[in-house]
């Protein structure tokens, strides 16, 4: 495993892979060609014990920060860190409890340093994934996104706490008019806003060769889900190459698309059809296949 | 005022003495202000830091206030910037000595005369005819952003505020002040159109309704239920609570506040020249019968899905009516 950040204003350029025995993860963020400073943080924990130990699952956090003169990129990196050290450090609980303290052990950082430093409207979005057993297990507040590619075919697996995204599940708006939206930035949730935050938790089923998309709204704004699978589809099955490659190519498309905004993907590839080590004493929920 | 006010009393900027702020919205912070050269009182508006991040609504606004420069009406704030240098961006409005439309409103006993709302009605449209004119769309009307001067003159201002929709990466609380209820907001803009003058004609029309009723049309417990009214249901007759409205005028509102732009008036134009010939108008040759519902179409999908499920219910018991039949006949 590896992260990097270089160069760059604000949080810069950050990347970081690995390969587990079960899956496969990248992750990239970038300022991008509009804005001056990248306001994005990514992060990532990947058990350095063998496989089959049953010790902490892998978890994956992006977050996007909110708020002018750099509190942006304070929050971001603030609350990734908070919920990375929560994970690996936090009580022995199920996945998705521990998934959720993380996310409001990372509420409460960004909630206190806003506090502390005195940066009035600082916040950040957030999404992180973890693979327990036969499951994947992805926290969001916020308006960033998680995808499912499965084959070709891409799913959204979040819903946006924008104002549009409320639109969109009041039905008064329908999803073309969604995508151009005005509003569609509009956060109606973040981190760092209150004290305590709800934090939603979407489960799925896990497969072989399942890919897992997080992405920044620099990202969906400029590459349309539809094409989100067909990118992952030609990467990887197609040209062999690995998760490191399929975030490099979004990435890249987007900015090259003049993404409004910072770009960030994280890309959690499934190698295997056993089941994937869950958070720490939770050998017992999951029966070996 | 909040901590977060940049300037206060006695602090200046460039020629400008501050006096006192006035406000504090999402997208600027106001002042009054004292011209040290001419001895004058303006207004200061100081747009928030935070937009600028963003370089292409830093554009827009820059093409938006080199607009507004231009603008000489009566009933429009004007601007008094002389193109001086400036340490950073910030507009000169012509301080106006009075208060705003909705501070006015809240002074009534119960809904406005008639014959006042349909004088403000005229004044405000004749504003928005002049910067329609000038190629200008407010998109953000409402009863905040008109200021009443001491005589009772109507001016509009803020034009801009609008800017935000552009805006990426605010918070919702960063935005609740200013957006938080469209009660004035266009069903197209609700749906993310920019918006064109038609919607300022029905934000027109939802204060006109406001004025004589005492209400806006649409009210709910949230944003949410509100943009719902827009869309998707029709206003209470404006007779229906307040009896002393002329039909003609009620009308006039009506048409103002269609849900479809192409069923609005057209121009503001248009507009006045109804509004200047009240007795004379029929207003049964006005077409304001029910329209479409707008949106994904929660209501009419919902009935779609009850009444598919009504016809599966009816159709899967006539078979088994059929299938009971033919056994009892073939089994006799």
């Amino acid at each position: 495993m590896s992260i990097e950040a270089s160069g760059g204003a604000g949080n810069g350029v950050i990347a970081g892979h690995g390969v587990l025995a079960k899956l496969a993860w990248a992750l990239r963020s970038e300022p991008g060609d509009v804005r001056p400073h990248n306001e994005d943080y990514a992060g990532a924990f990947a058990p350095t014990t063998p496989d089959d130990s049953w010790d902490r699952g892998p978890l994956v956090v992006v977050a996007d920060g909110l708020g002018g003169h750099a509190a942006g990129e304070v929050a971001s990196r603030v609350a990734v860190e908070a919920a990375i050290a929560d994970w690996t450090r936090g009580a022995a609980q199920a996945p998705r409890q521990a998934l959720r303290s993380a996310v409001r052990t990372a509420n409460v950082a960004v909630y206190d340093a806003a506090l502390e430093s005195g940066r009035h409207g600082m916040g950040t979005t957030m999404t992180a994934l973890t693979l327990a057993g036969h499951s994947g297990l992805v926290a969001n507040v916020g308006d960033r996104r998680a995808y499912l590619v499965r084959g070709d075919e891409c799913s959204q697996l979040t819903s946006d706490h924008s104002k549009v995204g409320e639109m969109l599940r009041m039905r008064l708006i329908t999803p073309e008019q969604a995508t151009n939206h005005p509003a569609r930035s509009m956060l109606t949730r973040s981190l760092g806003a209150d004290a305590a935050v709800q934090v939603d938790i979407v489960e799925t089923d896990v497969a072989r060769d399942d890919v897992f998309i997080l992405c920044s709204d620099g990202l969906w704004d400029a590459v349309a889900r539809d094409e989100l699978g067909k990118i992952v589809s030609s990467v990887l099955h197609e040209r062999g190459q690995t998760a490191v490659d399929v975030t490099a190519a979004l990435v890249d498309l987007a900015i090259k698309r003049d993404a409004p905004d910072n770009v960030s993907a994280a890309v959690v590839h499934v190698l295997s059809d056993r089941p994937i080590p869950a958070a720490a004493g939770r050998r017992s929920l999951f029966r070996r296949r | 005022m909040t901590a977060t006010v940049r300037f206060h009393p006695g602090q200046t900027l460039d020629r400008y003495e501050i006096e006192e702020p006035l406000g504090e919205g999402a997208y600027a912070e106001t002042y009054k202000a004292r011209d040290t050269q001419d001895g004058g009182t303006v207004v200061l508006k100081v747009p928030n830091p935070l937009l600028f991040a963003d370089p292409a609504l830093f554009q827009r606004y820059r093409r938006e206030t080199e607009i507004a420069r231009r603008l000489q009406h009566e009933g429009v704030q004007r601007s008094l910037d002389l193109g001086e240098n400036r340490t950073e961006p910030y507009l000169v409005l012509e301080y106006i000595d009075g208060e705003n439309l909705r501070r006015r409103l809240r002074g009534f006993e119960g809904p406005v005369p008639v014959s006042q709302a349909v004088e403000w009605g005229r004044q405000l449209g004749e504003a928005l005819a002049y910067l329609h004119r000038e190629g200008i769309v407010h998109r953000d009307l409402k009863p905040e952003n008109v200021l009443v001067t001491k005589d009772g003159t109507l001016k509009i201002a803020d034009f801009g505020t609008a800017l935000l929709a552009g805006a990426r990466r605010l918070t919702w609380r960063h935005l609740s002040e200013s957006l938080g209820t469209p009660d004035y907001m266009s069903p197209e803009q609700i749906q993310g159109e920019r918006g064109d003058p038609r919607s300022d004609i029905y934000a027109w029309g939802v204060m006109m309704y406001e004025m004589l009723t005492g209400r806006v049309p649409f009210e709910g417990d949230n944003w949410l239920a509100a943009m719902a009214g827009h869309l998707q249901s029709a206003p209470k007759p404006i007779r229906a609570v307040r009896k002393d409205v002329p039909p003609t005028l009620e009308a006039v509102v009506l048409k103002a506040m269609r849900r479809y732009p192409e069923n609005r008036y057209q121009s503001a134009e248009e507009l006045l020249a109804d509004l200047d010939r009240l007795d004379q108008l029929d207003p049964s040759t006005f077409d304001l019968t029910p329209e479409p519902a707008m949106g994904g179409m929660a209501a009419t999908g919902s009935a779609l899905r009850l009444w598919a499920l009504v016809g599966m219910i009816s159709a899967g018991f006539i078979v088994l009516v059929v299938v009971i039949v033919t056994l009892s006949v073939v089994l006799r």
